[in-house]
């Protein structure tokens, strides 16, 4: 009894030398991080996909290198970073978190490791363009959701608008002039609105955000080794070197770590070959014969795992399926109405909505599903419903008199059930099954919510990175139709396989 | 041999009974006919034989098999399988070949080796001439040709009893007389076959005795010549 509740409490909030004993035991630092998040911080290295890069990812290799652990990077897209660390998906959250109130709220802050003003970027010669903190009520300004540039513009007055796609497409909308102006932290301004030609990055900053490591409330002893790491890279000169090279060393960062030279020395070599990567697109030819087929094995590995996904899903929702609709038909009153609620709950919420509640929610009553069982079990759920409403539409094609003449014969219900009609219902419900079967494909990209990077993550991650939309836009389609394809041709030959008995014989 | 006594159903909802004391004999290897026009309780009284319906009064029994209304479903149960059916609509399964429709119940119902039940269905079907048709689905066949495999499919049960739902429904003359010779193929085996139909004609020409069905009750019986000489 003492010791169940004891081990119940340690589940519940692990105990901050429990994290950081555990960590050194596996000799590994698993932080979060989205890859999708972009540069400078962590990234897919444009000029070779398969590697992440960026500045955090360095900086997260020299705290695990104090702790005398390796790093390992643990992906999670960038506004679902704290409560993946509060479930337990990885032992630090490190990706430009903000130092705010609120999220200390959620979890423990470690010191700063990074400060930047908030810069404004401008359309190039636009004469209209705000300029100051004041002019900025009433325009239309781009940044992130939940960020401090976004308390400012709103303190302003400007009409904000939020992105969670990704900075590309917050620069690309300026650009476009969808929007007046763009107010982020400095390394997002400088790597994705001072790379365009067209736009202009304007002096003086408003407002100053502090990054800092995430850590889950209880691990005090790690908070407390990581604040230490942080102090001794500061004063051995690595993160300075560290920031150099990211063309990202600043006033406030000199003056956050105590740091007398706020002038930059040394090549940004980091920031000028994000710069030459991102630059110009490169021509088709090369991107044909070189960047794409570079993206092979990263698509192969989305590929697979949205297949295999797909196909565990779909059997889940099959069986289940056939199990709702023989409820549903012959059960007793109060299983068919049970049935009947399920499926019209199922089918009447979003499907994000309950990937959301089985990921995020469940833990809250103590069942931690890993992200592969969370979105099996969130698509299979789902896709029963619509299975079932099949197989009732299957069963119901088939007349009453099919087993009346099998009774007459002398055969059970299940034996009835088992030689004539299922047999006649699953020709019916062959079709929209394999139809299902690929929007279920469709649908797991749904999935990257939980961690998984499967085809369509994949893809937006790449295209983000390599700053690619349309093309890798036709290679990811490519990759859809080349695993869907063969699906669908599948499911016309079972089709026709149980419908050989109405080709008619020409007699 | 088919013995029915007071026979009584009663559909839920209905202001009066479909059969009202039903009673009638019919001894082994006999093909009779009922007679009656539509509504008289003809598919009623056959669906009751058949062990379909639970009848409220009255019992059935089929050569020494006794069943009553008292077992309620029980009784039903008891008559599956020994009494054969073959309905108007026929009721083929679409899925299966002619020789497959024929095999299933064998093989799944009473656990006959495939190749047992394929052999003696294969054999019912020669015997009706469709020696030619094994492996043809019901689509593929003609009405009669159809007609038949429903026929064959019930005999492979073996069944005492056989019952026809109006066999010669929407069927021209040549056809009625290829049904009737049928029946007689079939009776050369033993079995006993009831007929229900609204066609005097194919009564008089096929059955050698004859019921009148009226209202729920048989009104006349006796050979086909006395029976349907008389008054109509």
């Amino acid at each position: 009894m003492a010791a169940g509740a004891a081990e119940a409490t340690a589940g519940a909030s692990p105990r901050s030398r429990d994290t950081l004993e555990a960590i050194r035991e596996r000799g590994e630092l698993r932080w979060g991080a989205d890859p999708f998040g972009g540069a400078p911080y962590v990234f897919q290295d444009p000029m070779d996909p398969n590697h992440l890069v960026g500045y955090e990812v360095e900086l997260a290799a020299a705290i695990a290198h104090r702790l005398g652990v390796e790093a390992r990077p643990a992906e999670g897209a960038w506004d679902k970073l704290l409560d993946l660390l509060a479930r337990g998906d990885f032992d630090v959250a490190l990706n430009g978190i903000e130092v705010a109130d609120e999220k200390r709220r959620v979890c423990l802050l470690s010191r700063p490791y990074y400060a930047a003003g908030e810069r404004l970027t401008v359309r190039r010669g636009d004469p209209g363009a705000p300029r100051r903190l004041e002019s900025l009520a009433g325009r239309r300004v781009g940044t992130l959701p939940g960020s401090l540039a976004q308390r400012i513009l709103e303190r302003a007055g400007a009409v904000v608008l939020t992105y969670d796609g990704g900075q590309n497409d917050i620069y690309d909308d300026l650009r476009l002039g969808r929007t007046d102006a763009v107010l982020l932290d400095e390394p997002i301004a400088r790597y994705y609105g001072d790379v365009q030609p067209e736009l202009e990055t304007l002096p003086g900053a408003f407002g100053e955000v502090r990054y800092a490591v995430a850590i889950r409330h209880g691990d005090e002893a790690l908070k407390a080794a990581v604040d230490q790491a942080i102090g001794a890279l500061a004063r051995d000169g690595t993160l300075r070197r560290l920031y150099q090279r990211w063309g990202l060393w600043n006033r406030e960062t000199a003056a956050l770590l105590g740091d007398g030279g706020p002038s930059p020395a040394g090549t940004a070599e980091a920031y000028e070959s994000w710069r030459a990567a991102v630059g110009r697109a490169p021509s088709l030819r090369d991107r044909l014969t070189q960047r794409y087929p570079r993206t092979f094995w990263l698509f192969a590995r989305g590929a697979a795992l949205t297949l295999v996904l797909s196909l565990a899903s779909m059997a889940l929702a099959a069986t289940l399926g056939a199990a709702i609709a023989w409820a549903r038909r012959y059960g007793p009153r109060p299983l068919r109405w049970l049935a009947v609620v399920y499926v019209e709950f199922v089918r009447g919420t979003p499907l994000l909505v309950q990937l959301i509640m089985i990921y995020f929610g469940l833990p809250e009553l103590g069942v931690r599903l890993d992200p592969f069982a969370a979105g099996w079990l969130a698509l299979g759920l789902n896709y029963a419903a619509a299975e079932a409403e099949n197989y009732r539409a299957g069963l119901e094609s088939v007349p009453a008199a099919q087993s009346e003449a099998a009774a007459t014969l002398g055969l059970s219900r299940w034996q009835t059930m088992r030689h004539v009609i299922a047999p006649q219902a699953v020709r019916v419900a062959i079709p929209p099954m394999t139809n299902d079967l690929i929007a279920l494909l469709k649908d797991s990209s749904l999935v990257s919510i939980v961690t998984l990077t499967e085809l369509t993550k994949t893809y937006s991650n790449l295209a983000g990175s390599m700053r690619d939309h349309l093309g890798l836009g036709l290679v990811v389609a490519a990759w859809y139709l080349v695993i869907g394809l063969p699906l669908a041709r599948a499911g016309r030959a079972v089709e026709a396989r149980l419908g050989r008995h109405l080709r008619r014989a020409v007699t | 041999m088919i013995r029915v006594q007071a026979l009584e159903k009663r559909h839920p909802g209905a202001p009066d009974a479909t059969l009202r004391g039903v009673s009638f004999h019919v001894p082994a290897g006999r093909l009779a006919a009922i007679l009656g026009s539509s509504g008289a309780g003809k598919s009623t009284l056959l669906r009751c034989l058949v062990g379909l319906e639970i009848f409220d009064g009255g019992s059935i029994e089929i050569d020494g098999v006794e069943a009553r209304a008292e077992d309620g479903p029980r009784a039903s149960a008891l008559l599956r399988g020994r009494v054969g059916l073959v309905p108007q609509s026929l009721d083929l399964f679409p899925h299966l070949s002619a020789l497959e429709n024929c095999a299933l119940a064998p093989r799944v119902a009473r656990r006959e080796p495939r190749a047992a039940a394929e052999a003696r269905a294969s054999r019912l079907l020669a015997g009706l001439g469709l020696s030619q048709r094994l492996d043809a689905y019901p689509e593929q066949l003609s009405g009669g040709q159809r007609q038949r495999v429903a026929i064959a499919r019930a005999l492979a049960m073996e069944p005492r009893v056989l019952l026809y739902d109006e066999p010669t429904s929407a069927l021209d003359p040549s056809l009625k007389d290829e049904v009737r010779r049928t029946l007689l193929t079939v009776g050369e085996s033993g079995v006993t076959q009831l007929v229900a139909t609204h066609d005097a004609g194919f009564a008089r020409s096929a059955a050698s005795w004859v019921l009148v069905l009226e209202e729920g009750r048989i009104a006349r019986q006796g050979e086909p010549d006395s029976v349907l000489a008389g008054p109509r």
